[in-house]
């Protein structure tokens, strides 16, 4: 008790204050009322937690790069069409001529990557796009108006997705042929529920929080609550939910191209330009390195993205 | 708990009627049948419909398919193995398959274990670092990539094992294994991570530290009991894709299993066989779902007891 | 010789952002058989330092000054052996959400047990048994049958309830309750408070009283500190920090507290709490004082004596600082205490 004695004052041993500052100061209203949270909104706080993570923006950026080549690409180096064929050039090591070499019947290997990963992307982006559109609308359906209505949409859901899309697209190929549709109808048939499991618990959370509550005192009709007031606080959740399921998509169609299920002849994609180069790996490792170096990067740099954008959206998660 | 394994139980037979009837569907509308009538007489054709119950009205004949399914009979195979009953063919190149996936998946969960329990409790430091780093390229790379990359090195330059599978070497055994298992490492130790950084935060692990238990007993008894519960769930998954992923590892190893006779069975067209494996794949994966359902039902008290969320 | 003694404690947190000056400066004790509670709102350091005396504060914090004192010894000076030693068995703690602190797959017998155990050397019979009494004094009913169940099987007062049994089950010295019945219903609340006084009385433990809720602290507290961004403004028994408050903050908390007999104005205090990257030179609190002298934005005020056993951080009782009119209800306090001598009805 004695030691704590000292840390305390009695007002007539003060010394030492300029005690022409005892006065009162009039509250300054705008000052106290200044609250010093951030301005930033949702998008600008979760970009500026996004730039401080190296490893996101380097996939990003690789991510870009990717897709400029694989639109430009093609005409940049070795003419732009990925089936013409130059025999007297076949399998040929990289040159300033052909800058990824040519395959065994002579088609340049630089255009067909590019060309390759405009059609793995463009397959993975088509699905990430059905994927938004029935998982949103079935998640935000089935959270949004619960009951009955939510377990039944719940059950189909559950029973679709214990479907593998292996299997599925096993059954597709039994009735048409390898195609670009099939494979983004086999992929996609399953990939929404899991879009729409994310939107619904999302849903779920958000549609107690009272500025829904509020709206709906106001009289805001149900489909109008679903996606001007729901949907946009589910946004973020989404972006990293696409950011995972466009290379699971890529990485789907190129091992159906390596089981030679893919695409048919002579139209390229990452797979098949795996596969083809697995067969001649020996003698040519340059011909399924550089396709395989492509489809890697590009996974790895969809994953650090994704894996980025996680973290920027919930900082808590880290 | 009883109600609870009851309605998973029910789910999972629904969802594989529903399957089942798709394939029958399927099976109708496949072009051509089993019979090809530009080349045989119509005779002939009608004869082997007959036989095969094909002229009978559709109720019956699907009355008859589930029947057969029921009693384990998926038909015979008509261009792989022409003639061989499809249970067969299946139960003798599961053996096979299973013999690279179940040291897949065995190997995969325990190394992700411990990776994302050593991963969590050094959150932030090098370690962990590491590990995260390991297991983004272990998901993201594709795992035929790894495969041809080991075969490549292992195999075809340094010579270490053998290129190609066989039954009798265990050696050959090594790389198909390990290149299966990637995935679900990283996967396991992702999920692992996740799952005990999150219960490291939470009141009761406060509490239990502030009984004044030993570190240790707080880490073991109390945060990886509870965080190792919801990883059984990504098993079930987890196997589907390391089944999956034995489709193109069979194919660089040359391994004779199930994958290699579904992926035949589409590039020749042999639709039964190819229908049957489907269904047996979608079977062995909800049968997958339903055990780690009801495990996990059985572990946590929650599901258990009932009453809980 | 108090039982807890905190000398110039200093915690900070390490952030992205920069040092969070969390806690900077408390001084504070703790008597056997005393209950001190701590007031102020979220993000005074209430919750902070009280988790420092336990050490467990978050990976990221860290004492950057002071001493912890439990019988005799430093607590920031332990090793970890020692400080698993100490916590449960000199102070134990009870959270804020009984919803969350148990082990939800573990049977709550056990975890009460496993305190008994570690900090009273028994047996696990003898832990049994002393474990279903320990229910029995929190107030479960069917101790034996409930001894066998799990967590999600209690509400939440339940679960409170058997927090307070575990924590009392190592036999501390010192009993911290973080906010215990914030997260409860009202009615509930009054049970667990009543439940917590019972046991003070029979188990003579010394309690430090979490809380942001003037109401509950005039029920239960012996003394009352008032917390305000990382410092102790005003502490004092509970009669002076109620009847003679000095603080213009403690002004601000007792006007804000809503109340049968208050002519219905509900007082707030204006704008928002500082950031504690940047701590302010001054009374932390100045910007928000409608009674705030120039020199309590340029100097930090030291902590003025009161009486023997109340003191208030605030330039206002310098001896030739202006006299300043508190709000009413703070004046009416004042006359009560004065006609009453200082005691609490």
């Amino acid at each position: 008790m004695e030691a704590m004695k000292q840390q305390y004052v009695s007002p007539q041993d003060i010394t030492g204050v300029d005690e022409s500052l005892l006065i009162l100061t009039p509250l300054h209203e705008e000052a106290s009322e200044k609250i010093e949270s951030k301005n930033t909104s949702f998008w600008s706080e979760a970009w500026i937690n996004l730039r401080k993570n190296p490893l996101a923006i380097t996939g990003l950026v690789l991510i870009l790069i990717i897709v400029v080549l694989s639109i430009v690409g093609p005409y940049l180096n070795g003419g732009g069409d990925y089936a013409a064929q130059d025999l007297m050039n076949a399998s040929q090591l990289p040159s300033a001529e052909h800058w990824f070499g040519t395959d065994d019947i002579g088609r340049s290997l630089w255009v067909r990557t590019w060309y390759g990963a405009r059609i793995s992307l463009f397959i993975a982006v088509v699905v990430a796009a059905i994927e938004l559109v029935i998982g949103t609308t079935y998640g935000g359906v089935s959270g949004f108006y619960g009951g009955t209505l939510d377990i039944i949409m719940q059950r189909i859901a559950e029973i679709i997705s214990s479907i593998p899309s292996l299997v599925l697209l096993t059954l597709l190929l039994v009735v048409f042929k390898p195609s670009i549709p099939t494979i983004i109808f086999a992929v996609s048939f399953t990939s929404w529920v899991g879009m729409s499991r994310v939107v619904r618990s999302q849903i779920l959370k958000y549609k107690e929080y009272e500025f829904i509550l509020a709206a709906r005192t106001l009289g805001a009709s149900n489909a109008r609550l679903i996606f001007k007031h729901l949907v946009p606080n589910v946004v973020g959740q989404l972006i990293v939910v696409v950011s995972f399921s466009i290379p699971s998509t890529i990485f789907f169609e190129s091992f159906l191209a390596f089981l030679g299920l893919g695409l048919p002849a002579p139209t390229p994609s990452l797979g098949i330009l795996i596969s083809d180069g697995f067969k001649s790996m020996l003698l040519y490792p340059h011909l399924i390195l550089i396709p395989a170096l492509v489809l890697t990067i590009l996974m790895i740099s969809f994953n650090l993205l994704g894996n980025g954008l996680r973290d920027a959206f919930d900082p808590k998660m880290k | 708990m009883l109600k609870y394994i009851v309605k998973r139980i029910l789910i999972a037979i629904l969802t594989l009627w529903v399957i089942a009837t798709v394939l029958f569907g399927l099976l109708q509308l496949m072009p051509g049948g089993i019979c090809d009538r530009a080349k045989l007489p119509a005779e002939v054709c009608d004869n082997v419909e007959a036989q095969y119950g094909l002229m009978d009205p559709l109720p019956q004949q699907y009355a008859r398919y589930i029947g057969n399914l029921l009693q384990g009979d998926l038909g015979t195979s008509l261009k792989v193995q022409p003639s061989a009953p499809i249970s067969e063919i299946i139960s003798s190149k599961i053996v096979v398959s299973m013999s690279v996936g179940l040291p897949a998946i065995i190997l995969g969960v325990s190394v992700g274990l411990f990776a994302g329990i050593g991963s969590a409790l050094k959150r932030g430091q090098w370690l962990d670092n590491g590990i995260t780093v390991l297991t983004v390229l272990g998901i993201a790379v594709p795992s035929y990539v790894f495969a041809t990359i080991l075969q490549y090195v292992f195999a075809f330059k340094l010579g270490l094992v053998p290129i190609i599978y066989s039954a009798s070497n265990m050696l050959s055994m090594v790389l198909p294994v390990f290149a299966l298992s990637l995935y679900a490492i990283s996967a396991v130790t992702r999920y692992m991570r996740t799952e005990l950084v999150e219960v490291l935060g939470s009141d009761y692990i406060l509490l239990a530290q502030a009984k004044g238990l030993k570190h240790n007993t707080v880490i073991w008894k109390h945060a990886i009991r509870n965080a190792l519960i919801p990883v059984i769930t990504v098993v079930g998954p987890l196997s589907m894709s390391i089944l999956t992923g034995s489709l193109v590892i069979e194919r660089i190893f040359g391994i004779p299993g199930l994958g290699n006779v579904l992926v035949n069975a589409i590039n020749s067209s042999d639709n039964t066989l190819t229908l049957s494996l489907a269904l047996f794949y979608a079977a062995l994966n909800i049968a997958i779902i339903l055990v780690i359902d009801v495990l996990y039902g059985i572990i946590d008290p929650r599901i258990r007891l009932g009453g809980g969320k | 010789m108090a039982l807890l003694q905190v000398k110039d404690l200093h915690i900070s947190f390490k952030t992205n952002a920069g040092e969070v000056h969390a806690v900077r400066g408390v001084n504070f004790e703790l008597d056997k058989g005393e209950t001190l509670a701590i007031v102020g709102e979220s993000g005074s350091g209430k919750s902070v330092a009280t988790r420092a005396i336990m050490g467990i504060l978050a990976s990221n914090g860290y004492i950057k000054h002071g001493e912890i004192i439990v019988e005799g010894k430093d607590i920031t000076k332990m090793t970890k052996t020692e400080l698993e030693d100490m916590r449960g068995g000199e102070i134990a703690m009870i959270f804020q959400d009984p919803m969350t602190s148990l082990n939800p797959t573990m049977k709550i017998g056990k975890q009460i047990m496993e305190g008994i155990i570690k900090h009273q050397k028994v047996s696990k019979e003898e832990a049994k048994v002393k474990a279903i009494e320990l229910l029995t004094l929190v107030g479960i009913t069917n101790p034996e049958l409930r001894f066998e169940q799990y967590p999600h099987q209690f509400s939440g007062g339940m679960r409170q309830r058997i927090v307070i049994a575990i924590a009392l089950g190592c036999n501390p010295k010192v009993l911290i309750a973080d906010e215990p019945t914030t997260a409860l219903d009202v009615t509930i609340q009054a049970q667990i408070l009543e439940l917590m006084k019972d046991i003070q009385k029979k188990t003579g433990v010394g309690v430090i009283f979490i809380t942001h809720d003037l109401g509950v602290v005039a029920n239960v507290a012996d003394r009352v500190a008032v917390m305000y961004a990382g410092r102790l403004v005003e502490i004092g028994s509970s009669n002076e920090v109620f009847y003679n408050s000095q603080h213009p903050y403690t002004w601000g908390l007792l006007a804000s507290m809503p109340s049968l007999d208050s002519d219905g104005e509900l007082f707030s205090i204006p704008g928002t709490p500082p950031n504690l990257l940047y701590p302010p030179k001054g009374d932390a609190f100045a910007p928000r004082n409608q009674w705030a002298l120039k020199l309590d934005f340029e100097k930090q005020p030291p902590m003025f004596k009161v009486s023997d056993t109340h003191y208030a951080a605030t330039w206002l009782l310098h001896p030739n600082a202006p006299k300043v009119e508190p709000p009413a209800i703070v004046q009416r306090l004042r006359q009560s205490f004065g006609e009453k001598g200082g005691v609490l009805d």
